[in-house]
C-alpha cells in the first residue's frame, strides 16, 4: 500500500475526527500526518477505526497542550438559556467542551471518548486501555463529575 | 443525531442519558463540527505533498541524524589524505614518465585542435610544461578508482543485504539502505568528476574530448546504469513485500553495472587495442598504489558507518 493510497483511503476520515476536536485545519492536518506516519511505521496498516481512535487521542493530547485562550472563556456563560442564534451557541458550547476535555486528566478524557463517542462498553474500554473494569467506571464517573463542574462553574474557577 | 456529510460514520452520542444535558448538547455540537469541503481538499493535498521518508525508522530516530553528522569529518579526512597522496605521487619522477607515455598514444596521433594548442601555449608561458595536465591525468585515474570502489562497496552491501533478506524473508537489513545511498552518491560524484577531468586531459593531449574508445564507452554505460540504480534506490518503500522486490531490483541492477565494468576490464583492456590500453609497465605500480590506498580509505570510511549502525541495532534489539 502506498502513501497516496493510504491518504485516499484513510486521510479524510482521520482529518474529520481531528478537526472535530481541534477545530483548526492546521492542527488537524498535523494530527492526520502524525497518525498516518505512525501507521506506516507499524508492521501492518491498522484498520480505519483504530486509526480514528489514534487521531482522537492525539487530538486530545494536542488540546491539552494548547495554550488556553482565556478571552474566549470569559465571554461564555454556559447556563444562559439556549435561545437565539442556534448555530453560534452550538459552536460556543462545543468550544467549552473542548476546553473541558483539555482540562480532564488523560485517562478520563480517553475513557470519555471511548464510551460516549465510540460507544464501547466498560469491558471493551478496559481491554483497549489495559486497565481494570472498576478503574474504567471510576474514571468515567470522575469524568462526568468534572465535566459537570466545568460546565456549571465559570471556567476560570474550575482551573486548578 | 448528526451525520457526516460524506456518510462515513453515524455520529451518535452513545449512552447519552448518563450525561448532563448541557454536556450532551455540547458533545453533539462538537461532533457536528465539520470542515468545509475546500478545507478537506486543501488538507489532503498538503498531505500528499509530504515527502514520506523511505525508511521511517532511520528518518525519525535522532540517533541516525547524529550519526550522519558524525560521518562528515570522515569524508574530510578521506579527501585530505587523498589530496596529499595525489600531490605526493604527482611529484615523483615515474608519473612524469607516465604522462609522457600517455601523451604519445599507441594509435596514430590525432591532429591537435586549436584549443589544445592554446592550452599547450598557456602552459608553456606559465613555465610549468604539462604539470597541470599531469595532475589532471592523475586526478582522473584516482577519481575513477575512488568512484568505482565506492560503487563496489555499495554493490557488495546491496548483494549481501538482498541475499539475507531473501533468506530470512524479511526486511532485516533495511538499515543498510542509507549506507548504500551515501556510498553511491559520493562515488557517482567522484566518477563523474573523473570522467570530466579525463575529457579535459584528452582534449589537450589527443585533441578531442570524447573518442568512443571501448573503455570510455563502457564507462558511460556504467554511469548510465549507476543513474538507473540511484533511481531504483531512491524510490519510497512502504511495505515489506515492496521492500523485498526493491532490494532484489537494486541488487540486480548493480550487478549489471558491475558486469559492464568487468567486461570493460577484460575486453577493453586485453582484446581491444585502443587508446586506454594499459600495456605500459610504468603504470602498473602507481595503479596498484592508488587502487589499494583509495580502496582501503573508502572501505574504512564505509565500515565506520556500518559498525556503528550495527552496534546501535544490537543495543536497540
Amino acid at each position: 500500500m502506498t502513501w497516496q493510497a493510504i491518504i485516499d483511503e484513510h486521510g479524510e476520515g482521520i482529518f474529520r475526527v481531528a478537526f472535530r476536536l481541534l477545530r483548526s485545519v492546521h492542527d488537524a492536518e498535523d494530527v492526520t500526518q502524525e497518525v498516518l506516519l505512525e501507521a506506516f511505521g507499524m508492521r501492518e496498516i491498522p484498520d480505519a477505526s483504530l486509526m480514528k481512535r489514534m487521531a482522537a487521542f492525539r487530538a486530545i493530547d494536542r488540546l491539552r497542550k494548547r495554550i488556553v485562550t482565556v478571552t474566549l472563556s470569559d465571554e461564555i456563560t454556559p447556563l444562559e438559556p439556549l435561545s437565539v442564534e442556534k448555530a453560534c451557541e452550538n459552536e460556543e458550547s462545543a468550544d467549552l467542551l473542548r476546553e473541558a476535555i483539555s482540562r480532564l486528566p488523560p485517562q478520563q478524557s480517553r475513557c470519555f471518548w471511548l464510551r460516549y463517542v465510540e460507544g464501547l462498553s466498560n469491558q471493551e474500554i478496559a481491554v483497549a486501555e489495559a486497565i481494570s473494569e472498576s478503574t474504567v467506571s471510576t474514571a468515567l464517573w470522575k469524568a462526568r463529575k468534572n465535566l459537570r463542574q466545568l460546565f456549571t462553574k465559570k471556567p476560570e474557577s474550575a482551573h486548578e | 443525531m448528526s451525520r457526516d456529510t460524506t456518510g462515513n460514520a453515524a455520529l451518535i452520542v452513545h449512552n447519552g442519558e448518563e450525561l448532563e444535558p448541557d454536556v450532551r448538547f455540547a458533545l453533539v455540537a462538537l461532533l457536528a463540527t465539520q470542515p468545509t469541503p475546500a478545507e478537506v481538499a486543501c488538507a489532503m493535498n498538503q498531505l500528499r505533498l509530504v515527502r514520506y521518508p523511505t525508511s521511517l525508522a532511520i528518518a525519525t530516530s535522532t540517533e541516525s541524524t547524529r550519526n550522519r553528522r558524525r560521518t562528515s569529518p570522515w569524508l574530510l579526512v578521506v579527501a585530505g589524505v587523498f589530496v596529499v597522496c595525489m600531490c605526493g605521487i604527482a611529484s615523483t619522477e615515474s608519473w612524469a614518465q607516465v604522462a609522457k607515455d600517455f601523451s604519445d598514444p599507441l594509435n596514430e596521433p590525432q591532429p591537435l585542435s586549436t584549443l589544445a594548442e592554446k592550452m599547450a601555449n598557456a602552459s608553456h608561458q606559465a613555465g610549468s610544461t604539462g604539470f597541470a595536465l599531469r595532475l589532471v591525468l592523475i586526478a582522473h585515474v584516482a577519481l575513477l578508482t575512488l568512484g568505482l570502489l565506492g560503487m563496489a562497496v555499495s554493490w557488495l552491501i546491496s548483494i549481501i543485504s538482498c541475499l539475507v533478506d531473501l533468506w530470512r524473508k524479511s526486511q532485516s537489513t533495511r538499515n543498510s539502505l542509507s549506507i548504500q545511498r551515501r556510498a553511491l552518491f559520493y562515488s557517482t560524484l567522484l566518477y563523474s568528476a573523473g570522467m570530466i577531468l579525463g575529457a579535459i586531459w584528452a582534449q589537450a593531449t589527443w585533441g578531442r574530448l570524447w573518442s568512443w574508445d571501448p573503455r570510455e564507452t563502457f564507462g558511460l554505460f556504467t554511469l548510465a546504469f549507476v543513474v538507473l540504480w540511484i533511481r531504483t534506490i531512491h524510490k519510497p518503500v512502504h511495505s515489506e513485500s515492496e521492500y523485498l522486490r526493491f532490494s532484489t531490483m537494486s541488487a540486480s541492477i548493480s550487478t549489471i553495472a558491475f558486469g559492464a565494468i568487468a567486461l570493460m576490464y577484460v575486453l577493453g583492456n586485453r582484446y581491444a587495442a585502443a587508446l586506454h590500453s594499459y600495456g605500459l609497465p610504468a603504470l602498473i605500480l602507481p595503479n596498484l598504489v592508488f587502487g589499494l590506498s583509495t580502496g582501503c580509505l573508502v572501505l574504512i570510511w564505509s565500515s565506520f558507518g556500518l559498525v556503528s549502525r550495527f552496534r546501535r541495532n544490537m543495543t536497540e534489539a
